[in-house]
């Protein structure tokens, strides 16, 4: 242990070593057992000098166990650093195909009768809404028409529909949901029928059962 | 290049791989940690143990440490979260409050600590501060102003050398020689620790 050594760590105590110095201190303190304690000592004299010795310390061959136990020990391994960038395209990518799903699952009309896939046509069985369910279902290899070729303007046209066209032309073969012509709606005025004519409300095809009026059961009680 | 700054250099370095970089942070923070669990712990051997688990723990998770916090406020949390652990495996309710890290060796709460320390783990405490103190005493001046400059007011040597009115390797070597006359005093105060191990 020279003393050129101890001057060393001490200054690499402080902080005070380029990278180099620090890199040879370390190949020094590897063979070294009276320079590693001494660092152990630097620190507890300026702990003590602060009046803050701890007052339980480790015994003496502590630090040699804790190394004897790392070396069984191997490092976690190294998780990539995420870049934030990437972070955020990635969430975005996720987000647009979430809404591209929701888009497609959202458009039947993609099925009308003059673009229908020509291999969902020769399984369909009827005309009923359930087998054109089932039909749609035993051919997942098939893609449908109408995710091919101008998919995105033809939603943007779809979506910018008025109330009096083309909802009653979409066919109801693929979804079980009718859809019902768009009704102008009204909340306490807040939403004018204009506002209204991009609402699509769908019901799943049940029996039409009578609407009574609360005041004729009433009544009828 | 305050202790932060310190302790970073050497967490890049073990990050690097060189292992030999975590002995040195072990030596340099060994006595507060297992003076902290000593807080939970009563057992000394049992503290011992888990400040071992404690650093094997931050060894294993360094290189997923990107430096936000202090190292030693991330090995704090390690080492409390082992010792409230091991409390709850032996069947023991661990502490609601949690000690400071500002607190964690001294301060207020040191007064817990104290319960469990022996009379001789005191006394030697005592000893150490004492050693210390009296040594830089009896130094020169030049080299008890660097030598407090630096561990008390936490001074940079650029700052010290201009508050001394000399050069930055002047600085440096003050400092090492006050260390060097406090460490021959306080080398036979160690030596006659106790270790239940060897």
């Amino acid at each position: 242990m020279s003393e050129s050594n101890l001057e060393n760590l001490s200054a690499a105590a402080d902080g005070q070593l380029s990278a180099q110095e620090l890199r040879f201190l370390m190949r020094r303190l590897d063979h070294d057992q009276a320079l590693r304690e001494a660092w152990d000592r630097f620190h507890l004299a300026g702990d003590g000098l602060r009046g803050q010795a701890p007052a339980q310390l480790a015994s003496a061959a502590f630090a040699a166990r804790v190394m004897a136990a790392i070396d069984q020990a191997p490092l976690m391994a190294v998780a990539p650093r995420r870049r934030h960038w990437l972070h955020w395209s990635a969430g975005g990518a996720i987000a647009a195909g979430v809404a591209v799903a929701a888009l497609m699952v959202s458009q039947p009309a993609g099925h009308r009768p003059d673009t229908a896939a020509p291999v969902a046509a020769t399984h369909a069985t009827g005309n009923t809404t359930d087998a054109s369910v089932a039909d749609v279902g035993s051919s997942p290899a098939a893609a449908p028409q109408w995710l091919s070729g101008n998919v995105a303007s033809r939603l943007t046209q779809q979506a910018a529909y008025g109330s009096g066209s083309p909802m009653a032309s979409y066919p109801q073969q693929v979804s079980q949901y009718q859809v019902q012509p768009l009704q102008p709606v009204q909340f306490n005025g807040a939403i004018s029928a204009n506002d209204a004519r991009y609402m699509i409300l769908l019901s799943p095809v049940v029996p039409a059962v009578q609407a009574v009026p609360r005041q004729q059961r009433a009544q009828a009680q | 290049m305050g202790e932060n700054e310190v302790d970073q250099a050497l967490v890049e370095r073990v990050q690097a791989g060189d292992r030999r970089a975590f002995d040195l942070l072990v030596r340099k923070y060994q006595h507060r940690l297992v003076a902290l669990i000593s807080r939970y712990v009563r057992d000394w051997s049992e503290c011992e143990d888990i400040a071992q688990e404690s650093f094997v723990r931050a060894w294993k998770a360094l290189p997923a440490f990107r430096g936000e916090s202090a190292f030693y406020t991330w090995l704090y949390k390690i080492a409390v979260n082992t010792a409230k652990n091991h409390l709850v495996a032996m069947g023991r309710r661990p502490p609601t409050d949690d000690i400071a890290v500002d607190d964690a060796v001294h301060g207020p709460g040191a007064s817990r600590l104290h319960e469990s320390a022996t009379p001789e783990r005191e006394l030697m405490r005592q000893q150490v501060e004492q050693t210390v103190f009296s040594t830089v005493q009896a130094l020169p001046e030049e080299l008890r102003v660097a030598i407090t400059l630096r561990e008390v007011d936490g001074l940079s040597y650029d700052e010290i050398a201009e508050k001394m009115g000399c050069p930055i390797g002047t600085v440096r070597s003050r400092i090492f020689r006050a260390r060097e006359a406090i460490d021959e005093k306080l080398r036979p105060v160690l030596d006659t620790r106790e270790d239940y191990r060897s």
